[in-house]
């Protein structure tokens, strides 16, 4: 008997569903070229969101606390940072714009990016396409960032994330 | 010594050209209760850090922007020289008073009992004794927590309010200070033995705990790349909770 697989969650399936916090009725068609994601991998990562019940069954919203509980407590073993040289890039987990209010940092974390506006610790994205959200989609840049706060922050950094994370989520409650 | 063993003493280093900034502009505005008062809080830590080698998070949270200063005075006292020194109070809570200053400076006045009753009251009290002394210009004065009063500080909170190490603030601080201090160990050997047994009590159960590992490499952003940081620290820590 062939056994089933094992599904997991991808880095890039929380891309799509910070998108459809941001904006639930969003078509594949549409998260696809705000998140420079193809319209196929979006619809791959609902199947999978909804198994893991972070998308809401037959509806298209994520649920918040379930997507904020996995973010706080999973993110950082889930998808582990891989951090690298110092290099120029798009600022990112504390020293992104949304943490601005509350924390200055003289140590940055960058997406890797030659056009990038900032230099610091080099981090990976969670998928290739984040460095271009700063000038697409600046609401989807800000959740990714807080993300990234909590897979590479320290204790206090992650409380101010989940805490920050919590807000935003609440704000695009529909 | 061979010149390849041979290792030059590094100097300690000041504290940031932006702390000892902060610190002489509230030392200007506070002067007249300067010597009654100890600082304490995150600018106190941050003056500990000595150890060139490691290298900690450089945040500046705007929460930090708030000096705490430690007293055995009366708080009333020093309230009259406050407000003469054009100091408002802008709030009070049971443990604090918040007051305002020109420049926008703003501190926490925290009266310290002295016939303490709780290990943080005890850790409080003794950081009004064990201070280190802080010139920001040839006339102004500021006496510091010293390292073993902030480290049980840290210490006693993390134990009272009971959270596991990977949540608790204050036992990462602890790490921090424990890594970029250098003769924390030495320090804290010879500090009285409450605030030694305040400190070995969470270091243990931080030693004793898995997710060590995790937490250094939250605290200390060379932990992941260079390992040796992190046993490094990990060995102190073991060594201090004994």
């Amino acid at each position: 008997m062939k056994m089933a697989k094992q599904i997991t969650i991808r880095p890039s399936d929380i891309v799509v569903a910070l998108q459809l916090a941001i904006n639930p009725r969003s078509h594949f068609q549409s998260i696809a070229e705000s998140a420079s994601i193809s319209a196929g991998e979006c619809h791959n990562a609902v199947r999978r969101l909804r198994l893991a019940s972070i998308i809401l069954a037959d509806e298209r919203r994520p649920s918040t606390d379930a997507l904020h509980e996995f973010l706080v407590h999973g993110a950082a073993y889930a998808f582990p940072p891989i951090v690298g040289a110092v290099l120029p890039g798009m600022p990112t987990a504390h020293s992104s714009p949304a943490f601005a209010a509350i924390l200055e940092s003289s140590d940055a974390y960058v997406w890797p990016d030659a056009e990038g506006s900032a230099r610091g610790q080099s981090l990976l994205p969670l998928y290739p396409g984040a460095t271009d959200l700063p000038r697409r989609n600046q609401p989807l840049y800000e959740l990714l960032t807080i993300t990234d706060a909590l897979r590479v922050g320290t204790t206090r950094i992650r409380k101010v994330a989940a805490e920050l994370l919590h807000t935003r989520l609440a704000e695009t409650n529909h | 010594m061979s010149a390849s063993t041979a290792r030059e003493p590094v100097a300690a280093p000041a504290p940031s050209a932006h702390l000892a900034n902060r610190i002489l502009h509230l030392a200007t505005a506070a002067a007249p209760i300067l010597n009654r008062v100890v600082l304490a809080g995150s600018a106190a830590l941050e003056m500990l850090i000595d150890d060139p080698a490691v290298r900690l998070p450089r945040l500046n949270f705007a929460a930090d922007s708030v000096f705490q200063l430690l007293s055995t005075s009366m708080i009333d006292r020093l309230a009259v020289d406050l407000q003469k020194a054009g100091f408002a109070r802008t709030s009070r809570t049971s443990t604090a008073d918040r007051w305002r200053g020109e420049r926008g400076i703003e501190l926490d006045l925290v009266q310290v009992q002295t016939d303490a009753a709780t290990p943080r009251q005890f850790c409080l009290e003794y950081a009004t004794l064990l201070t280190h002394t802080f010139k920001p210009d040839a006339h102004l004065a500021v006496r510091c927590a010293a390292a073993p009063a902030v480290l049980a500080l840290d210490c006693a909170s993390f134990a009272e309010k009971a959270e596991s190490v990977l949540e608790s603030e204050e036992i990462e601080r602890a790490v921090m200070l424990i890594a970029a201090r250098r003769d924390i160990e030495a320090e804290c050997a010879a500090a009285p033995a409450e605030l030694r047994s305040i400190i070995v009590q969470s270091l243990t159960q931080l030693s004793a705990s898995d997710a060590l590992h995790t937490v250094l490499r939250r605290a200390l952003p060379d932990a992941g790349a260079l390992p040796c940081v992190a046993k490094r620290v990990r060995e102190r820590i073991v060594r201090m909770a004994c």
